[in-house]
């Protein structure tokens, strides 16, 4: 080792580290802070998609919901009852019952017994024969 | 937004995996309606023969021990198990389509009183029995019916209601020294009851339903054919004694029909009024309204009738009640309760087997009177 080594030496050990500032500080600080991932415009495209697919999925399933009701209602189309059978004497109905009862002295369980028997047993109530002949004879019991 | 996404997504999983409204596992809001019951029970009644007749007429000990009794009273027992089912349902439809107008159909009226005629009697055998558990199953069964018949506000309704829950007061009362139920007990019994429609209800759907619907069906009937109106207005007058009013056209006749609108309006006011005032003033409403419109007498319901009978059920149902108290609680007790046609309380008779009340109502000229105890 020479004198210049030696010099050298002595010098560096000499040495000492400034204190840090406050600039320096700032910038450290700002460097180590975690911010959140920026998302990326692709990333918000996905989300979107995934959003209006779902959304899609409600709507279409409320849609054929309420589908399925309004035809179920559309179906049925309400048919008027016939004057001669609304205003038959025989049958259990409202007038029938009415036109009944405005004569004080009736009896309530002989008019309810004259009501006894089911509508069927009426002849306008009967369904209509088909022909024999009928290639299409209609099934009364439906398809079993 | 990702909580956005993921809300959505729950509410997408949760509609695919719930069950769709008729799959066979999921219970239909609609099964809780006590109708669906009553009329299986219907489906399921034995046949009533002639000689069953004279054991509703007389339903005595002895007669509820004959074979044919026996047999009929084992052949409904399916039908009074499904009673017992609607009747703890406090929900029922009877689906009925007012729409109908006067030719809505209630043949469920004919069936509900066989079932509960079927129903006392087979209490009275569990009386018989000293089966009291049976025996008030039963009745509730019956009283439960009766409101269930009455909830449509339809005069024929209330009038069928009234006469069930009679059927019960009919079962209970000569078993009641026996039975020995509470009088609170008994109370309530009848408050925990649905309710019955109202005469205010009643006479609001025959306005709307029949005057109404008849006047649109004549000028209905006028756009098809100059003579499907005439036949609507004479059949109307079919198997009364009364000829059909001379009209010229579809449209007099509807309006000889809103003439009486009006005194839909009135009736209501007398339907409120308490029942000495209604029996002092509705004689003369009735005969100025038949004077004043020929179809009055045709169209306008039957109140007084209709009246007269619900106040002797009214006054027949608090004498079974005034029972129970005298039973429990002695001359004292029965004091207490008021008869709620007259200012004081009932009137006490002591028969050779249990006793009878009175009420201060009378009905046909008659006293209303209700014996208890007397077993047959």
């Amino acid at each position: 080792m020479n004198d210049l080594d030696a010099q050298l030496e002595q010098e560096l050990t000499a040495l000492r580290p400034r204190p840090v500032s406050k600039t320096l500080e700032r910038h450290i600080e700002a460097e180590l802070t975690v911010h959140p991932a920026k998302r990326s415009f692709s990333d918000q495209r996905w989300a979107w998609a995934v959003a209006g697919g779902v959304l899609a999925l409600v709507l279409l399933l409320a849609v054929l919901s309420s589908l399925r009701h309004a035809n179920t209602e559309t179906d049925l189309v309400h048919q008027n009852i016939p004057i001669p059978i609304a205003l038959d004497p025989s049958r259990p109905s409202v007038w029938a019952y009415h036109r009944a009862l405005a004569d004080p002295a009736v009896d309530l369980n002989e008019l309810l017994d004259e009501h006894r028997g089911t509508p069927l047993e009426h002849p306008a109530a009967q369904p209509s024969a088909f022909p024999v002949s009928s290639f299409k004879q209609p099934s009364w019991m439906g398809e079993l | 937004m990702r909580q956005l996404v993921f809300g959505l997504a729950a509410l997408a999983s949760f509609l695919a995996m719930s069950p769709p409204a008729d799959s066979q596992e999921a219970t239909s809001p609609l099964a809780k309606n006590a109708a669906l019951q009553y009329w299986q029970a219907f489906s399921q009644l034995p046949t009533v023969e002639k000689e069953h007749e004279a054991l509703f007429d007389n339903p005595t000990a002895a007669a509820l021990q004959e074979p044919s009794s026996v047999k009929l009273l084992d052949g409904a027992r399916q039908s009074l198990i499904y009673l017992d089912r609607g009747s703890a349902m406090p929900q029922c439809d009877w689906g009925l389509d007012y729409g109908d107008g006067v030719g809505l159909l209630l043949p469920h009226l004919a069936k509900s009183r066989d079932l509960a005629r079927l129903a006392a009697l087979d209490a009275r055998r569990a009386f018989e029995r000293d089966d009291y558990k049976t025996a008030r199953n039963r009745l509730q069964g019956i009283l439960m019916i009766g409101r269930h018949v009455s909830r449509d506000p339809v005069l024929i309704n209330l009038l069928v209601g009234f006469a069930l829950e009679g059927m019960a007061i009919d079962a209970a009362s000569p078993y009641m020294p026996y039975w020995k139920l509470p009088h609170a007990e008994a109370v309530n019994l009848f408050e925990k009851l649905p309710r019955r429609g109202t005469y205010q209800e009643s006479i609001a759907l025959e306005k709307k339903h029949m005057a109404l619907w008849i006047i649109a069906k004549l000028e209905d009937e006028d756009q098809r054919s100059s003579l499907t109106w005439k036949e609507l207005w004479k059949s109307l007058f079919n198997g009364t004694s009364q000829e059909a009013p001379q009209v010229e056209s579809a449209q007099a006749a509807a309006q000889m029909v809103r003439d009486l609108l009006p005194v839909y309006d009135e009736l209501n006011r007398f339907a409120a009024l308490p029942r000495e005032q209604f029996v002092a003033q509705y004689p003369t409403f009735k005969q100025r309204a038949k004077a004043d419109s020929a179809l009055a007498g045709l169209l306008l319901p039957s109140l007084d009738t209709v009246r007269d009978k619900s106040d002797r059920h009214e006054a027949r149902l608090a004498m079974l009640l005034a029972a129970a108290a005298y039973v429990e609680g002695g001359q004292s007790k029965l004091n207490s309760i008021k008869d709620p046609y007259g200012s004081g309380p009932f009137e006490y008779r002591a028969l050779d087997k249990g006793f009878e009340l009175k009420s201060r109502l009378t009905f046909e000229g008659k006293p209303v009177t209700l014996a208890i105890g007397q077993r047959k």
